[in-house]
């Protein structure tokens, strides 16, 4: 309790903001205690999506893991599909064809795009801007287009196989992409004049919530947050997967780890994954889309710990197999579970209305930090 | 740093973290793994993070259930000189406990609740060792191999 | 409004003819519920995505009369769009008493209407007609846009069925 508040004789305030509230991204629980505007203390209480995801994946095959991983990180089902199948693929040692890797990675990149375009209407939304969300929508629809021609889902996928990915491209696919990427370019410019530099987005977010670069490291964040920071930390670059050392591109970074620049790497980072699609198009070539790989999946007993780049940050999967058709132990480290534990220090000495847009800029999606 | 210098450094300064053998018939470890005692967790966490190895990020943590034996797994990269470590720590089924490393790494804040949430592995020293991510009142530890759901009004 | 509902059948009824003025007061009330559907802003997991592109450029469902509203007192409609958890399945019971009555939910999605991929899950409940009353179950995980708005068209006919009369 502060001194103002003792000599007063004013109480503090427990402030309950969800499960259910407009800007909490989900069913997130913040309980907050205030000191009339001001907040001395933020406590997250997360757990309302706990599905029981990692004691699911040991009553499913490692296969069918695939089609759980789409749950986690909901609006980046791609990656979560890549982190998935990674780990079995090491275990086993599969090579995976050169044209399965590509469309993995242009799947990958067309949802890290997508997956922004959710943060940059949302987070519209939570600074009081609803416009944004529509024009987000509306291009994240063309991707989701794309994606159905492909397998055929709008939302989860289940498109990677352990050995390859589990259709061919479409012949509308390619054109359609780079007809996209045509029509998307320009629409960034769109944004930023839209909400980006509008001084009362910036009012509500330069200089807010800043993250220091120490922190950031000692918080372990990643993604956009830890890069808004002033850490260029990707693990695209740092610990390249499957094909990423061929590509030519940018690690967007802030200066200040405030919400603007974390909302500004994310916007940099769509023009860069656009980059890296166009890049692996022009590589794609016909071949094999699978490898060859038995019908029962049994990887060799041993562990290894697998990572990708999702958007929100480092997916890890820490598998162990004991040599059956599931895994043993399958623990998943959701980049948004971490990032979000940030926020009861983030918060504290804030003003209450800097919660939605702090709250906003970490971008979490709990089915990830619930799992 | 090559994985034989890192371990000769850690050897030097605990000699009783080890490097960790799979077990038979197991496919060998894709990155340097050792084992350390329970009991100096935090010592030797400190100066893994502190001393010349500098591994300031903890990329994960967490439990393992073995059947015979509990593992706590910690996940360690070095930002600045991008190497990577595994840690293992074996514990007794019967009584989980070691020292909390969240003073090391804030991030093992989570991770730990989480840990003990689903194995019900203490933490000593932990800020606040809660459960995280189950319903108020929840009884077992989910994770653990022979954990039984209890069907309640909700299955 | 209430009393008026409940004591005017009543009256009417009991005077020859009445219940033509009845019926056709049904259709102006019903009428009136169904163009004007304010659901809860409220999700749960990645159904609520789904539903979100429903709220989007492409679907928009305000064509409907449908306009999410962010509190339950200013609701009359819940999506319950996502794996209900047992730690959440209070709340969703806590929400929908807050709302004003008549009030219907819509179970959008595998996981509410049966437990769906979590049907194995210690966490998840199974099925949230376990919790409240539902009107319309939507299939598929997750249902696609079109389904979300098949569904309010659905409710929207069987709210046309309903009646203030109390010979039922
Ligand atoms: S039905 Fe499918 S898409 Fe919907 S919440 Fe459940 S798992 Fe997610």
């Amino acid at each position: 309790m502060t001194e103002t508040l003792k000599n007063t004789g004013f109480e503090e305030m427990t402030l309950n903001m969800g499960p259910q509230h407009p800007s909490t991204h989900g069913v997130l629980h913040l309980l907050l205690k205030m000191d009339g505007e001001v907040i001395t203390e933020a406590r997250p209480d997360i757990g309302y999506l706990h599905r029981g995801m990692e004691k699911l994946a040991e009553k499913r095959t490692w296969g069918a893991n695939i089609a759980l991983s789409d749950r986690w990180d909901y609006i980046a089902s791609m990656s979560n599909n890549f982190a998935a199948v990674l780990g079995p693929e090491k275990l086993m040692n599969i090579a995976v064809p050169k044209r399965a890797e590509y469309i993995r990675i242009i799947m990958a990149e067309l949802n890290r795009i997508a997956s922004h375009l959710i943060f940059f209407g949302t987070y519209g939304i939570d600074i009081g801007a609803f416009t944004p969300f529509f024009y987000a929508f509306r291009e994240r629809e063309m991707i989701l287009d794309l994606y159905e021609s492909v397998c055929g889902a709008r939302l989860t996928y289940n498109y990677f196989r352990i050995g390859g990915v589990s259709a061919d491209l479409p012949e509308e696919f390619v054109p359609g992409v780079k007809a996209f990427i045509k029509y998307f370019r320009p629409k960034l410019k769109e944004y930023d004049t839209l909400l980006s530099t509008n001084p009362i987005f910036m009012d509500r977010t330069v200089g807010v919530g800043a993250i220091s670069k120490e922190e950031a490291v000692d918080w372990a964040l990643s993604g956009p947050n830890i890069r808004a920071s002033g850490i260029s930390f990707d693990i695209r670059k740092e610990d390249p997967y499957s094909v990423y050392s061929e590509f030519d591109f940018n690690i967007p970074t802030g200066k200040n780890g405030d919400c603007w620049d974390r909302y500004m790497v994310r916007m940099n980072e769509m023009s860069e994954s656009a980059r890296i699609i166009e890049q692996a198009l022009e590589k794609l070539e016909p071949g094999d889309i699978m490898a060859k790989v038995a019908k029962v999946i049994r990887p060799p007993a041993g562990e290894i710990y697998t990572h990708v780049e999702a958007p929100k940050g480092e997916l890890g999967v820490y598998c162990i197999s004991d040599g059956s058709t599931m895994p043993y132990r399958y623990k998943v480290r959701g980049p948004s579970f971490v990032n979000l534990a940030i926020l009861q220090k983030m918060l504290r000495g804030l003003k209450i209305a800097d919660v939605v847009a702090v709250l906003g800029s970490i971008d979490i999606v709990l089915g990830e930090v619930d799992r | 740093m090559t994985d034989q210098e890192i371990l000769a450094k850690i050897a030097e300064k605990f000699p009783a973290v080890v490097e960790s053998k799979p077990a038979a018939g197991t496919l060998p470890a894709y990155s340097l793994t050792v084992e350390a005692p329970a009991a100096s967790i935090a010592e030797v966490c400190a100066w893994l993070k502190s001393g010349g190895l500098k591994f300031d990020y903890l990329a994960s943590l967490s439990g393992v259930d073995l059947k015979d034996k509990l593992q706590v797994v910690y996940h360690l990269y070095s930002l600045e000189m991008k190497h990577k470590l595994v840690l293992k720590v074996n514990l007794d089924r019967a009584v989980p406990e070691l020292p909390s490393v969240s003073s090391v790494w804030q991030a093992a804040n989570w991770h730990e609740r989480e840990a003990y949430d689903m194995f019900g592995i203490k933490f000593t020293g932990h800020p606040y060792l809660e459960r995280i991510l189950t319903a108020e009142g929840f009884e077992g530890y989910p994770l653990l191999k022979d954990f039984i759901a209890k069907p309640d009004q909700y299955d | 409004m209430g009393l008026v509902l409940d004591k005017a059948p009543y009256i009417l009824e009991s005077f020859p003819g009445g219940s033509y003025v009845v019926t056709s007061m049904d259709w102006v009330i019903n009428w009136s519920r169904k163009s004007s559907l304010w659901p809860l802003s409220f999700g749960l997991a990645c159904c609520a995505i789904e539903w979100m592109a429903d709220v989007g450029s492409r679907n928009d469902f305000d064509r409907f009369g449908v306009f999410p509203r962010p509190t339950p007192r200013q609701a009359d409609l819940i999506f319950i769009s996502g794996t209900l958890t047992k730690k959440m399945a209070s709340r969703v019971r806590r929400l929908y008493e807050q709302m004003a009555e008549p009030r219907y939910v819509i179970s959008m999605g595998s996981c509410s209407n049966t437990g769906g991929p979590f049907y194995d899950s210690y966490s998840v409940v199974k099925g949230v007609d376990k919790v409240l009353p539902v009107d319309v179950y939507i299939a598929g995980c997750p249902p696609r846009p079109e389904a979300v708005l098949l569904s309010i068209l659905k409710l929207q006919e069987k709210i046309m069925t309903e009646t203030i009369s109390h010979k039922k």
